[in-house]
């Protein structure tokens, strides 16, 4: 668990997770937001669809992404402010996915961390993109 | 005319992170005028801001600012121009 404070985080810190989709862990998921949408229950359909099997919520693979940051680097003191993704290729239930997340600048006035991530497939990137997170109660507003 | 240069290149920012289209920047315009202006919008703004000039900002530069006019003296003090 990454117990940091702002003044313990450098550029370059790195944090590796890999992540199997299961079936039961899908079906959660998709119980959890309720989201039976048949690409993602039906494999017939998803077949038709041009997949070879069930895909997986694009918001569960981003959220594993959210899992790191909240987790690792920047840590438990820190909050999303920001998050942009791209989703390149779909994730298949029973693929497993590598993500990597990595500092990539700090603005010490308002204690905020800059990242970038991304997640493979074999080699192959299948979500990536840019987050920002801060440590709440840091800055004054203009008031 | 330099202090407009500034304002002009901060607007488009202030109006993406505000979620503002419209929103017009002038000197005395400060957070409890923004609806969106919240805590975590302002640390956006703080580093797309430090990122367009490519200045660095300390906390002690930021607390002392009242409103959008105070800011963009700052940043003119730092040699920002536009």
């Amino acid at each position: 668990m990454g117990n940091y404070s702002f003044n313990d985080l450098i550029v370059g810190m790195v944090s590796k997770r890999s992540y199997h989709f299961t079936e039961l862990r899908v079906e959660a998921f998709s119980a959890l937001i309720e989201d039976a949408a048949p690409v993602h229950v039906d494999v017939e359909f998803a077949k038709r669809q041009g997949f070879k099997a069930r895909i997986v919520h694009g918001l569960f693979v981003q959220s594993v992404i959210s899992g790191m940051l909240g987790n690792d680097i920047p840590g438990t003191q820190s909050v999303i402010n920001n998050l942009s993704v791209k989703m390149h290729l779909p994730v298949l239930i029973g693929q497993r996915v590598d993500y990597q997340v990595e500092i990539t600048a700090l603005t010490t006035a308002v204690s905020a961390v800059s990242l970038n991530f991304f997640g493979v497939i074999d080699g192959e990137t299948v979500i990536s993109g840019k987050a920002l997170c801060s440590f709440p109660n840091t800055s004054p507003k203009f008031r | 005319m330099t202090n407009k240069n500034i304002f002009d290149s901060l607007t488009p920012i202030f109006r993406e992170v505000l979620d503002s289209p419209s929103l017009v920047l002038t000197a005395d315009l400060s957070a409890s005028d923004v609806a969106n202006w919240d805590s975590l919008n302002h640390i956006t703004l703080i580093v797309e801001i430090e990122a367009l000039t490519g200045l660095s900002l300390s906390t002690d530069e930021l607390v002392s600012l009242q409103n959008v006019g105070d800011f963009v003296r700052l940043l003119f003090d730092k040699g920002y121009r536009g």
